[in-house]
């Protein structure tokens, strides 16, 4: 209710009172839960990994997608970046930023600062969607607990390896946050009723992921269970002319019909190939390390994580069957299919990486290091509203003792205060500085105009390319074109206020000493 | 702006214009809200922002002005079993009290060693060279890619010397060990000596430190 009277609703009310009534209606809605908490988040974000924004260097895929929407275009880059599937949120992400940097007025080389710009904001809208998306299907204490555990997700940042450097920040890692999205998307879908425009905005979404992460791709068919449902209590011919007629009227049908469609076109026929020589000549997983990957670090690392370093094989197994035993005993019922849904989406993950990534065995580090942690990251997502959904469901078991029930959701705070603990936002940690830009770019593009680098769209030296091939760092020495006009403007405003190159007197190689 | 009236029978063009103005205000609301999260956001990032560069400052420690510039990597040195890496250099000032330079870890952190360094100063009139400073460095304080620096008690007359630091890697093999990357100069300069293989295909990523610095950005 509003805090004003109707009187003052009506006649007589200036418009100040009027607009400020309506902000009180505001901040009760859920539209602002949802927005304090995305900007919350990408202050969060920001502040556990301010590296990309503050040491921007091109990164890894960042760098060669940012040369292909330069010199090819977003679709292009959105389609055939990799030769497997598309990477459209990735890309989404990468064109974002280089529209934004256009927008801000800065120079092309300032590019990968925009980029992790909206890298934060994306993961902030992700992990803030459960606040909209799940609203009538959590408790509001469960929603914020699902928030705080996810912006405080361990991400191995204060690790001293990679994970800190390349997932906050970086494009190249936002697309595995698809598969939570799709998840989200098709509990919404599955519990809502669909009205032809939410079902067309729900299957945009849930094609978007697809085409961003093929692993939601398993997602599809339990979207279209809904339609398929109707064909259950079919007992004959005329029941089931009846049931498809009543399926393909369905505008829900169509809308999915289209997103699959879409997926289709985008990544074609699923297909079961290893790309890349690390994946085909890679042995198989060993055992060992299949129990880390696929159940302590994809099954349920949103649980296992605090306790991760303690684990080995039979630890983990034990742990895996007594989470599931609890699970299924104390769940309600009428989430099961909720739990057998999401954990099933993460079995499918956990073994999609264990048969199809073996190499990954070698980055496992025996239970002592989460590296890699981008591979993870989604599917602990995953688990935040699941064990969300259990808590609720204790605290119903429990609902005689109101003490008692409330201790499922003051463990799942605990979780997140500490996670906070063991990464804490504030704390910069060395791992944002793994590598040092220093105006290394800047200077290298400043050479590359002088020594004339011109480049064509194919990246070959070209004498009237339209392209500068820049070496992105010293450690990295991979080219990436920019537009030759926009580098030789930005050279030009800002060489002057850069360090130039020193140029050192000769002096003899040195006899040893 | 138009209201609704409980005492006047409403009419479709009245319920119209009621519904606009009561868009009109819940926009205004809306950017009310929206313009408060982003100016509370924005003084967030800003403070965020701020302690990440003070922390980064502290990390790569004092700006310095490049021994040469780089553009591409050529090779990593691994400093073990006695290796020894040595750069020459003629640094542009006087005052030269520090050199920071690039090293790489494989990801891990070093494990402790007997690293040694040592400044020598090249004698122009052709007689020996000699050590005018050295000590040791402590690989654990290395982290990937990042710099490592080397303070020392200032050269007065840095400017009008031919010098050459020497990093000495521990006799043994201490399993993690530090690496020095060497780089391809973006100008032609004197590639570094690594003992027993001679002049190497690039020189260190150095950065020549002085007292009154060098802006880091």
């Amino acid at each position: 209710m509003s805090a004003m009277s109707p009187s003052r609703r009506g006649a007589g009310a200036t418009l100040a009172e009027l607009v400020v009534e309506h902000v009180w209606d505001v901040l009760r809605g859920p539209s602002f839960r949802f927005v304090a908490a995305t900007a919350a988040a990408f202050v969060v974000f920001f502040a556990r990994a301010p590296g990309p924004w503050v040491n921007p260097v091109f990164f890894a895929e960042d760098r060669d997608w940012t040369t292909l929407l330069v010199t090819h275009g977003f679709w292009h880059t959105a389609f055939h970046a990799r030769p497997d599937y598309a990477v459209l949120g990735n890309v989404a992400v990468l064109w974002g930023g280089m529209r934004l940097c256009d927008l801000a007025g800065d120079d092309v080389l300032s590019i990968p600062r925009y980029q992790a710009l909206v890298s934060y904001f994306a993961f902030a809208l992700v992990v803030s969607l459960p606040v909209l998306l799940l609203r009538r299907r959590l408790r509001p204490g469960a929603l914020a607990a699902v928030w705080l555990l996810a912006v405080s997700m361990p991400l191995g940042i204060h690790s001293g390896s990679w994970s800190g450097y390349e997932i906050l920040g970086r494009a190249n890692n936002v697309g595995f946050a698809a598969l939570f999205v799709a998840f989200l998307l098709v509990w919404v879908r599955l519990t809502t009723h669909l009205r032809p425009a939410r079902a067309a905005v729900i299957d945009a979404g849930l094609a978007t992921c697809v085409l961003t992460n093929p692993i939601a791709t398993a997602l599809l068919p339990v979207a279209a269970w809904p339609a398929l449902r109707r064909l259950a209590p079919v007992r004959d011919r005329a029941g089931l002319r009846t049931a498809a007629l009543a399926i393909v009227r369905d505008p829900a049908v169509w809308t999915l019909a289209a997103a699959v469609l879409a997926c289709l076109a985008g990544n074609g026929i699923p297909t079961a190939v290893a790309h890349g020589d690390r994946t085909a000549l890679a042995p198989p997983m060993p055992f060992d390390r299949a129990i880390e990957c696929g159940l302590a670090r994809s099954l349920f690392y949103s649980l296992s994580w605090p306790v991760y370093r303690w684990l080995n094989t039979d630890r983990t197994v034990a742990l895996a069957a007594l989470a599931l035993w609890l699970t299924w005993r104390f769940g309600l019922p009428r989430h099961r299919w909720l739990y057998a849904g999401g954990l099933g989406l993460l079995a499918l993950t956990s073994a999609t990486l264990v048969f199809k990534r073996p190499e990954l065995a070698a980055h496992l580090g025996d239970y002592r290091t989460t590296f890699p942690d981008r591979y993870f990251y989604a599917q602990y997502l995953v688990g935040l509203p699941l064990m969300a959904a259990f808590a609720t469901d204790l605290g119903t078991r429990l609902a005689a003792r109101p003490r008692l029930a409330r201790l499922p959701l003051v463990a799942l705070f605990a979780l997140a205060a500490l996670a906070v603990v063991l990464e804490p936002p504030g704390k910069i940690a060395d791992s944002q500085f793994i590598v040092d830009d220093d105006g290394c770019f800047s200077r290298s593009a400043a050479r590359a105009v002088a020594l004339g680098a011109w480049r064509g769209a194919d990246g070959k030296p070209a004498a009237d390319g339209a392209f500068v091939g820049i070496p992105a760092h010293p450690s990295m020495p991979k080219e990436i074109l920019l537009p030759r006009a926009a580098v030789e403007r930005a050279i030009t405003a800002v060489g002057a206020s850069r360090t130039p190159p020193v140029l050192t007197a000769a002096a003899p190689a040195t006899s040893p000493r | 702006m138009a209201t609704f009236r409980h005492d006047r029978p409403p009419t479709d063009d009245r319920l119209t214009a009621c519904r606009a103005a009561g868009a009109v205000r819940r926009v205004a609301a809306w950017t009310l809200v929206v313009a408060t999260i982003l100016a509370a956001g924005g003084a967030a990032f800003a403070l965020v922002e701020r302690a990440a560069r003070d922390e980064l400052d502290a990390i790569f420690g004092r700006p310095g002005v490049p021994m040469a510039d780089v553009v591409g990597l050529a090779e990593v040195v691994r400093l073990a079993d006695g290796v020894r890496v040595e750069q020459s250099f003629r640094p542009e000032r006087d005052g030269l009290d520090g050199v920071q330079v690039r090293t790489a870890t494989w990801k891990v952190v070093p494990a402790a060693a007997d690293c040694r360094w040592r400044l020598v100063a090249d004698a122009d009139d052709g007689s020996a060279a000699r050590v005018i400073r050295s000590g040791t460095l402590d690989p654990r304080r290395a982290r990937d890619w990042t710099f490592l620096e080397i303070p020392f008690a200032a050269v007065a007359d840095s400017s009008r010397r031919r010098l050459s630091l020497v990093i000495e890697g521990p006799a043994d093999d201490p399993g993690a060990a530090l690496g020095i990357p060497l780089f391809t100069p973006a100008i032609p300069h004197p590639p570094a000596v690594v003992t027993g293989s001679g002049p190497a295909a690039g020189c260190l990523h150095l950065m020549l430190l002085y007292p009154e610095g060098e802006p880091r950005r």
